[in-house]
């Protein structure tokens, strides 16, 4: 006889998101080699820039104002890169399909994969934040003090971040050439949404574009008010940086969303989601 | 032939419900039609050999039983749940092998495979841990089972499949092609595993396969698909008998072409290699007596006279080929 699972719906969810965060890491860590060319790349990436931007030496303020920014971007970096090539290999091989017979909707495994995305980007910025901290600690001029409030506008980033992974996720189920785009896409991101130049040094029409179009940009923007400049969050709210972050934030992940299971049903529609 | 026999087998008017209920299931791909009016019962603790050239619909019709493909219209029940408005119910039911993928993942080991499947479908840790270890240990990978799938050879990376696929220890097993692209041995190995589950365990089987000595093997009823089609549905036996009429298979040596044409033309004939083979109903005994005198008379050596029963394969081919009649396409 089968085994019928009558959990309420939400621990059967808990234990099914658990269950595919589970399995992303465990899948991330087998493939911890070019995890770890991904992150030399990173982490070195952001020093030759600084290098460069600061015309041969590295410029503390300049520092001060893009670590956190640049952290965000390899939230968003991962965690796009992980869901994208995740969907794609899983579509290849067939176990996308497999992981779709399951009791609850495909949303809960898409929640799961997104969550291991997210889980293993917040990783490897970890390891980055650890690697880049040792070097701003040698470098004079970097003044940087730990605020708790700016965690409000990171786990608002983090929202955006995860709208942005599960747009591409859907693009991906869709339109299986993604692969190519999506580093363009990454590219421009790093270049504006303020991880090697402050956003407030662009010319007002490039501010604008960067904070309205580029996923992190805002809520990067009012950590660094917070983290750097020492705003009060009441003042990073008021300004209004906070609250656009939030709106920017919730479109973003409704889009993202609306827009993988979109793609989900397309998929189921079309029979395109296995091997 | 009776028309009653092409029809789709169904359990109508039987007590217990069938495992298995398509209605009308359809698909539809823009203007191609992968599946269509494709109605099944299949009854607890059967194996149905489902049956077709590529392209068939086999595999159209395995995902809409697995809410993979969502169907143009009809309806599928699982253990009498319907997959499209009982979903969560209906994909508990089922353990499904899919063809052309690898269904497990190959970067986990075999042990890490088993419990996320298990938990996929909401089984706990301590539920899954002693299935598992019976499966793995019953397939000989126990020994292996903390190693990564990709490094095992095709044939134990289907037995994880297939273990994968039982751990919840699901009443309803769907087999998209099991053994295609396994050696002799694995191929033997998952054979005895679905006569097992059927025989012993009592599990309902559904099978697509090319390999067609496998369905005669193993399922107690084919039904085969032409185009999107179930242009015939019968139990294994019965189709045997119905479409498989014995007959006489006549050896010999040196057949000339004058001999040959004095057989007449009732006679069917292949011939190669300086020996030919002569076929005759078997209900025409006189044709038999008539044929044999004259090979006796024109001194053509006969090598053999035997009685033969065409296999599943021969009445397959005939069915695509429509040689044979099949009347169920309204």
């Amino acid at each position: 006889m089968a085994t019928t699972v009558d959990l309420p719906t939400f621990r059967l969810g808990l234990r099914m998101l658990g269950n595919e965060t589970t399995k992303g890491l465990r899948v991330m860590w087998v493939h911890k080699a070019p995890l770890a060319l991904g992150l030399a790349y990173v982490a070195m990436l952001y020093w030759v820039i600084q290098v460069f931007i600061g015309g041969g030496r590295l410029v503390g303020e300049v520092l001060a104002m893009t670590f956190v920014a640049f952290l965000g971007y390899v939230v968003l970096y991962i965690a796009s890169l992980r869901m994208v090539g995740g969907v794609l290999e899983e579509m290849y091989t067939g176990t996308l399909e497999q992981s779709l017979l399951s009791p609850l909707r495909p949303w809960v495994a898409s929640t799961g994969r997104l969550a291991a995305a997210l889980v293993e980007g917040l990783v490897i910025a970890a390891v980055v934040a650890g690697f880049n901290l040792v070097i701003l600690l040698a470098v004079r001029g970097v003044e940087l003090s730990f605020r708790w409030s700016a965690a409000i506008p990171l786990a608002v980033t983090l929202v955006d971040i995860a709208g942005f992974v599960l747009l591409f996720g859907g693009i991906a189920l869709v339109v299986n050439s993604i692969g190519a785009v999506i580093h363009v896409v990454q590219n421009v991101i790093m270049m504006l949404n303020g991880a090697f130049i402050p956003v407030f040094v662009f010319p007002d029409w490039l501010e604008l574009a960067s904070k309205t179009l580029i996923p992190t940009t805002l809520g990067l923007d009012a950590t660094r008010q917070i983290l750097v400049a020492g705003a009060p969050l009441e003042q990073v709210w008021s300004n209004g940086t906070l609250p656009w972050a939030v709106v920017h934030a919730a479109v973003s992940l409704v889009i993202g969303w609306a827009a993988y299971q979109a793609a989900i049903r397309r998929g189921l529609r079309e029979g395109r989601l296995g091997a | 032939m009776s028309e009653q026999l092409l029809k789709p087998h169904t359990t109508a008017g039987t007590a217990a419900a069938p495992a298995i209920e398509l209605r009308q299931l359809t698909k539809k791909y823009g203007h191609l039609t992968a599946v269509l009016d494709v109605s099944l019962d299949v009854p607890a603790g059967q194996v149905l050999g489902l049956l077709g050239p590529n392209g068939a619909g086999k595999t159209t019709i395995i995902k809409m039983m697995t809410s993979l493909v969502t169907p143009t219209a009809g309806t599928a029940r699982l253990g009498g749940f319907d997959i499209g408005k009982q979903r969560s119910r209906a994909v508990q039911q089922i353990g499904a092998v899919l063809e052309g993928s690898r269904n497990v993942y190959w970067s986990l080991s075999a042990w890490q495979n088993l419990l996320y499947f298990g938990r996929l479908k909401g089984l706990s840790k301590a539920e899954i841990r002693p299935r598992a270890e019976r499966l793995l240990r019953e397939l000989d990978l126990w020994d292996r089972r903390n190693e990564p799938v990709g490094g095992f050879s095709r044939g134990m990376q289907q037995k994880v499949a297939v273990a994968a696929a039982l751990v919840t220890d699901p009443p309803i097993v769907l087999l998209d092609e099991p053994i295609i692209g396994l050696d002799v041995e694995a191929a033997r190995t998952v054979r005895h595993w679905v006569r097992r589950m059927a025989r012993e365990e009592g599990k309902t089987v559904v099978l697509t396969t090319h390999q067609l000595a496998m369905a005669e093997e193993l399922a107690d009823r084919v039904a085969i698909i032409r185009d999107g089609r179930i242009i015939t549905d019968l139990p294994t036996r019965e189709l045997l008998d119905h479409y498989a009429e014995d007959r006489f298979e006549i050896e010999v040596s040196g057949m000339t072409t004058t001999v040959a044409a004095g057989l007449g033309a009732k006679v069917a004939m292949e011939s190669a290699n300086g020996q030919a083979t002569i076929q005759l109903p078997t209900s025409d005994q006189d044709a038999l007596h008539a044929v044999l005198n004259e090979l006796h008379h024109s001194s053509v050596p006969v090598l053999r006279v035997s009685r033969v029963r065409p296999s599943l394969e021969d009445i397959f081919v005939s069915l695509l080929k429509g040689d044979v009649g099949h009347g169920n396409d309204s």
